[in-house]
């Protein structure tokens, strides 16, 4: 979608109908057209980037942050993304859906399955895990495979036999498998298979928290954002493919004093949760005005 | 009050009434005690280094007005619809200088469209004063318009914005360019400084010729080839009582050529150019001002000036000036034809001479009384401490955001313009 697809008719009026703007890929062409509209018309406008991509007068000119009252970042890492650009930035870490994404004791959890969540890319190094997947074990990779020639280079891997790609489940279908999942790593990288850097491989880490609000122990490499998610109990950091691996055979050999999926599942929901996303944004809102 | 005051030009310098009118009401919102700041134009700089009480900064960018040579027509859009240079600095000022009003005056080729836009969408109070349409040039079903529209949406201005026009004629023009119905908060005339003029009694002159003078830009729009055919035709009558006498700049080499041509140089003369000051004591020499200028005239300060001298103002019909006297009271209204004015200025030799005088005392009468400066300063004054009075603070703040916005709607706007013709 480009600026000059939208009919400002119809955005103004669905502007006016409100007192506050959240612009999602706020950096992006149509985020800024949408944000520029609404600070025509006077509104609130809050920013979040999601690593939509940023139009040039963005780094180019940073007046053009005030736009926004303030940019909100999920993360201390997102944050970084308006380093370049005037204004306000509040980190409110979150949201995850903490009501749709919970412990079901009626799921039976299945020791061998280990699980990934994303789109098949590259940056979202799912190479990094099939090399150290147990033989005992199995790796699933729910998400769309958007870039063939890496969904090959998985499948030609020496443990590929273990690796099961599933494309186009419905949330609720990710959901069960995130309750069912013994393990889940979000193994993202800045560097991938071929050496190529990405700024922003997670601003957030939407899917290692949604596992983490169904119990699930989670892996997470030390890319972007998601070293933070870290400090969720059950939720362990790692820095290269040895650590990995060593946490990965520490899983499976059952480690005592581990915390169990509801004492996981209740920090995720209290550091990330909706309710406490919430709160911090309407408390941040109050004190800029934005709200009563 | 903090008071910021655009003008494209501002005197020194200057190009017509407007900007002179701006220097006065600036100078009287100064005197009355309110800090003026003035943004204006660079195409005139001030060179005379006298100090003021209004500080003027000289840092808008006005398209149309350049010494460099260019592509025109592309300054004509930039003037009309955006100039972001321009939006930048006012906004700037309005926070820096703690703007409580913004007095808009001649901001034609500022990006006039954008400047209200963003005063419009800012809240800040501010006041139009429509000496003329700053918006003339704008064709709603251009492809400009339409590609301005497109980009920041439908053109509608807040009821911050609050005008003062000299006329209905200026304000209908000006609702028509913007598309949208707008009304006068307060109608204010083309004044005079009666001090200015001599206060002696006007005199019958009998067996004298009927002197009629034009004062104006020497220009086919102000109506100059009208006056030759109509005295042509009054001498092609066989009528000889009279004379004309040109004042103004322009296209003075055509004119004199032209009354050599038609044969007129007995009853026709181009007497140079004076100071307004001069001028105005100079319309007491007169008996009745030519002023067929085009019917889009939002008011035409002249005619004030020269029935304030006692000159009978001869002009056309519902221009500006026209709202403010009276059909063969103080004036004579006509078509904009060369029969009307011809049929007009023999309607005056024809009068005999004390009946003349009477006329001539009836529209000086009307002038000073009605017409006079410091008349109307202080209702102006009063109507910009009215709009002050809404909280700016809002507003001040507000400029940020909406900066942004017109910065990079322009770009989009600039983006989307490189592929069209120039229409």
């Amino acid at each position: 979608m480009e600026p000059h697809t939208i009919s400002v008719t119809e955005l103004d009026t669905c502007l006016d109908g409100a007192d506050v703007v959240f612009v999602h890929q706020c950096l992006s062409a149509t985020g800024l057209f949408a944000a520029a509209h609404a600070k025509l018309r006077g509104k609130w406008t809050f920013g979040l980037d999601h690593g939509g991509g940023e139009h040039p007068l963005a780094h180019h000119s940073p007046e053009i942050g005030r736009l926004f009252d303030a940019f909100l970042a999920q993360s201390n890492f997102g944050a970084s993304s308006f380093e370049d650009i005037e204004g306000r930035v509040a980190v409110i870490k979150g949201p995850v859906d903490s009501t749709y994404y919970s412990v079901n004791p009626q799921v039976r959890r299945d020791s061998s399955l280990i699980l990934a969540v994303g789109r098949v890319l590259p940056h979202k190094g799912i190479d990094r895990i099939v090399p150290l997947i147990p033989e005992d074990a199995r790796l699933v990779v729910a998400g769309s495979c958007y870039d063939q020639d890496y969904g090959q280079y998985l499948r030609q891997m020496p443990a590929a036999s273990r690796l099961e790609i599933r494309e186009g489940l419905s949330d609720a279908e990710i959901r069960t498998l995130m309750q069912e999942a013994s393990l889940f790593i979000q193994a993202s990288t800045h560097f991938d298979y071929r050496q190529r850097y990405y700024a922003k491989p997670e601003l957030l880490g939407l899917a290692a928290l949604e596992a983490l609000c169904c119990g699930t122990p989670t892996l997470v490499s030390s890319a972007g954002s998601l070293p933070e998610l870290s400090s969720i109990r059950g939720c362990t950091m790692f820095h290269g493919d040895g650590e990995l691996g060593a946490l990965i055979r520490g899983h499976f050999s059952r480690q005592p004093g581990r915390p169990d999926a509801d004492e996981i599942s209740r920090d995720a929901r209290a550091k990330y949760g909706l309710e406490a996303y919430g709160h911090q944004l309407l408390t941040l809102m109050a004190e800029m005005g934005a709200w009563q | 009050m903090n008071i910021l005051v655009v003008s494209n030009v501002f005197p020194p310098g200057f190009v017509g009434g407007f900007e002179l009118g701006a220097l006065e009401v600036a100078t009287g919102l100064a005197d009355g005690g309110h800090k003026v700041t003035v943004l204006s134009g660079d195409y005139f700089l001030d060179e005379t280094e006298e100090s003021s009480p209004i500080e003027v900064r000289r840092i808008l960018n006005c398209a149309p007005m350049s010494h460099e040579l260019g592509d025109q027509a592309a300054r004509h859009i930039q003037g009309t619809y955006f100039d972001f240079h321009n939006i930048r600095r006012m906004a700037n000022s309005i926070r820096s200088l703690q703007i409580d009003l913004v007095l808009l005056f001649n901001i034609q080729g500022l990006g006039a469209l954008s400047i209200l836009r963003f005063l419009s969408a800012t809240r800040m109070p501010t006041i139009a004063y429509l000496m003329d349409n700053p918006l003339h040039g704008l064709d709603r079903n251009s492809i400009a318009s339409q590609r301005y529209e497109s980009v920041f949406g439908a053109s509608i201005l807040g009821d911050n914005i609050r005008y003062i026009a000299m006329s209905r004629n200026v304000m209908q023009q000006f609702s028509e360019s913007l598309g949208q119905p707008r009304s006068a908060h307060l109608f204010v005339p083309g004044w005079i400084h009666v001090e200015q003029y001599g206060t002696g009694a006007i005199s019958p002159r009998r067996d004298l010729p009927v002197r009629f003078v034009f004062c104006s830009r020497i220009a086919p729009h102000k109506g100059i080839d009208l006056v030759l055919d109509a005295a042509e035709a009054l001498v092609g009558q066989g009528v000889r009582n009279f004379s004309v006498d040109y004042f103004g700049q322009g296209q003075v080499a055509q004119l004199i050529q032209s009354i050599r041509a038609r044969g007129l140089d007995r009853y026709v003369s181009y007497r140079g150019s004076k100071p307004k000051t001069e001028m105005v004591r100079t319309f007491e020499d007169y008996d009745a001002l030519l002023f067929p200028t085009w019917e889009r005239e939002p008011f035409g300060f002249v005619v004030s000036e020269a029935a304030a001298a006692g000159c009978v103002p001869i002009m056309t019909a519902r221009i500006g000036a026209s709202e403010w006297l009276i059909h063969e009271v103080d004036c004579l209204k006509i078509g904009r034809t060369s029969v009307a004015l011809k049929n007009a200025m023999h309607h005056l030799i024809a009068l005999d001479a004390e009946a003349r005088s009477e006329f001539r005392r009836a529209a000086r009468r009307s002038a000073r009384q009605y017409l006079s400066f410091a008349r109307w300063m202080p209702v102006i004054e009063s109507e910009c401490c009215s709009a002050g009075l809404l909280p700016a603070g809002a507003a001040r703040a507000a400029t940020v955001g909406v900066q942004a916005a017109f910065q990079y709607l322009g770009s989009l706007w600039r983006e989307a313009g490189r592929d069209d013709q120039v229409d």
